[in-house]
């Protein structure tokens, strides 16, 4: 294909934001992203063609995939793991809506709610203070999970790459249960 | 009993004050007194205690407040009730087993039909079509309800206290799609399944042919013409009862979707924090299922002041003088020799066989340095036409300055060569 370097504007700004292992989101980034969408297919030759595979969702957000974790990575993506989990589990018992994630507020006095409530769990996972309940969201900030905000965080739309891999998870536990309601499927159908 | 005229004239007089007390119809069933006169002193503010209590006296006077029975409480008069209702469209929802009713009286509606057209019974046919067309109009009316209530339920699930959990936000939502959406869709189903929606096509059927069949018996024009109106009718109906379980399922979809998808994440979260509690962070999430993302180290060369006093100190760079010892002992001194190699070759040559070379070079070139007689001796020994081979017994030879101990070589002409 061929691709006209002119038209893609902001190829620098992406390029420096996602080798730098941060998200984009349209949120957050709305001119990349809009640029982003509107080149997407010149902007993924280019990108694989230099080797980087950059993956583009319909949610809201982009990022460089890769299939092996530098030690940061790994240690970050575990932990962000497990205070999403704990934060959506205690959202859920709040009554909020989960999909509605991005309005939440995640400030000082959630994260010392979730520590206290969450703390025999968190401490065996080797997280033993609020405060690094905090680190954890300043390095997920750093790479384009959360948005830091007047002395608090807000989910952005990559956390979703989260949630997709919990659904998963649990799908493969629990794959032996009953089939999926095939009554809506046949609603659908219908209309 | 009430007086119709009256009644709507009152309706016009009082109209703010009903349309507050229809939408609280929806909590409760009947009022106090001072309630009402509560209610009125917010809707006309600027009217006094005494002609509110006469406003309320003149909507009791003329019946758009009764009394209950039983107690001293007023209610609504129930067909003012239905009519505001039916204005400001605050309806409960239909229920699918009315329709399923109504479908019944169409059916012994069609039938009535066929009689009376066999027994050439006009005025029974008349009677039958009007009773069919009613019974379409109500559907109709009610489709229309439906509609706008599914309207509001999705409007209240969305706007209600976000506080509130979800579930119960949601929960007439899920009873809404469960009571309507759900017999609806089977009703208006095209295909065996259902019943509304073949009927009606069937229901066209018969009132064309019966028409026609008519128009063949030399009928009434106006017999034929009210027949194929409400044949119009009911091809009206065939359309919206499909446009409205579209909309309605569309409304409500996309929240019960949600609802679900909300349950879905939630469950699989409390399952996969189950999971962790008992096997850890580490086994209950797999490495290589985790979110990684490519992160690469930028390393970057800059030119900073640094370099630049490098360089200033690599300008300024002068050699450092390192004394070394002078040069002492004989060599300086030795004179450099003039060797005809050549010559001494040949000299070889025609001496061959030599039994000791170093001998015959200590005898013959004796006016050379130790070291050129020793150079002299390994050259020779390797010259290719000649056979040198070092000699069993040792010899030792004193040379001008040293005295070697060696196995001297012997030089022999090449085998070859004598051959």
């Amino acid at each position: 294909m061929n691709i006209k370097l002119s038209e893609l504007g902001r190829l620098q700004d992406l390029f420096k934001k996602l080798s730098a292992g941060s998200h984009i989101n349209h949120q957050q980034d709305n001119e990349l992203w809009a640029d982003l969408e509107n080149q997407r297919d010149a902007y993924q030759a280019l990108f694989a063609a230099l080797g980087y595979e950059l993956t583009v969702d319909s949610r809201g957000f982009a990022y460089f995939n890769t299939d092996q974790a530098s030690s940061y990575t790994g240690k970050l993506t575990r932990r962000l793991a497990l205070l999403l989990m704990l934060l959506f589990e205690y959202q859920a018992d709040q009554g909020a809506h989960l999909f509605q994630f991005q309005q939440w507020r995640l400030d000082g006095a959630l994260l010392e709610k979730l520590w206290q409530t969450y703390r025999a769990l968190l401490e065996a996972e080797e997280i033993g203070t609020a405060l690094a309940l905090k680190e954890i969201c300043d390095s997920a900030t750093r790479v384009g999970f959360l948005l830091a905000e007047d002395g608090a965080y807000r989910l952005l739309p990559a956390v979703h790459r989260y949630l997709d891999l919990f659904e998963e998870l649990a799908k493969a536990e629990r794959h032996e249960e009953a089939p999926t309601d095939t009554e809506d499927d046949a609603l659908e159908d219908n209309l | 009993m009430i007086n119709p005229r009256s009644l709507i004239r009152a309706l016009d007089k009082h109209w703010e004050a009903i349309e507050r007390i229809v939408a609280l119809g929806q909590e409760q069933i009947a009022y106090e007194r001072d309630e009402l006169l509560a209610l009125l002193g917010k809707v006309y503010v600027h009217e006094s205690g005494e002609q509110r209590l006469e406003r309320l006296q003149q909507m009791v006077n003329t019946e758009l407040l009764i009394p209950m029975s039983h107690s001293n409480m007023l209610q609504l008069n129930d067909t003012v009730r239905q009519f505001v209702g039916s204005l400001l469209h605050e309806h409960e929802l239909g229920l699918s087993d009315i329709l399923k009713a109504r479908i019944v009286d169409i059916k012994d509606g069609l039938e009535q039909l066929h009689r009376a057209l066999d027994e050439h019974d006009m005025a029974a046919l008349q009677r039958g079509a009007v009773r069919i067309d009613n019974q379409l109009r109500q559907i109709l009316q009610q489709l229309d309800q439906d509609s706008h209530a599914i309207q509001a339920i999705a409007e209240r699930a969305k706007s209600a206290d976000e506080r509130m959990p979800l579930a119960r936000r949601y929960r007439e939502v899920l009873e809404a799609f469960d009571r309507y959406i759900l017999p609806m869709t089977d009703l208006m189903d095209t295909g065996a399944g259902g019943s509304f929606y073949p009927l009606l096509e069937e229901a066209g059927r018969t009132l064309d042919a019966l028409a026609q069949k008519l128009a063949v018996q030399g009928g009434l024009y106006s017999h034929q013409l009210m027949l194929r109106q409400v044949g119009f009718r009911v091809k009206d109906l065939r359309n919206k009862g499909r446009e409205t379980l579209k909309h309605c399922t569309n409304t409500l979809m996309p929240l019960r979707e949600e609802m679900r998808r909300h349950n879905h994440l939630s469950a699989a979260i409390a399952l996969l924090l189950g999971e962790v509690r008992k096997k850890g962070l580490r086994r209950a999430l797999p490495a290589d299922r985790l979110p990684l993302w490519r992160k690469e180290r930028g390393f970057l060369v800059s030119i900073g002041p640094e370099l630049l006093t490098l360089m200033e100190q690599a300008r300024g760079y002068r050699a450092k003088g390192v004394e070394f010892p002078e040069a002492i002992g004989e060599a300086s001194d030795m004179p450099m020799e003039r060797v005809d190699e050549d010559a001494i070759r040949a000299h070889l040559q025609q001496a061959l066989p030599v039994t000791d070379l170093l001998s015959w070079l200590g005898e013959h070139y004796v006016h050379y340095q130790d070291v050129t007689v020793l150079r002299l001796y390994h050259k020779l020994i390797r010259l290719p036409d000649i056979d040198a081979a070092p000699n069993p017994e040792e010899t030792r030879i004193t040379l001008k300055r040293v005295a070697i101990r060696l196995h001297s070589h012997r030089m022999e002409t090449h085998e070859h060569q004598i051959k």
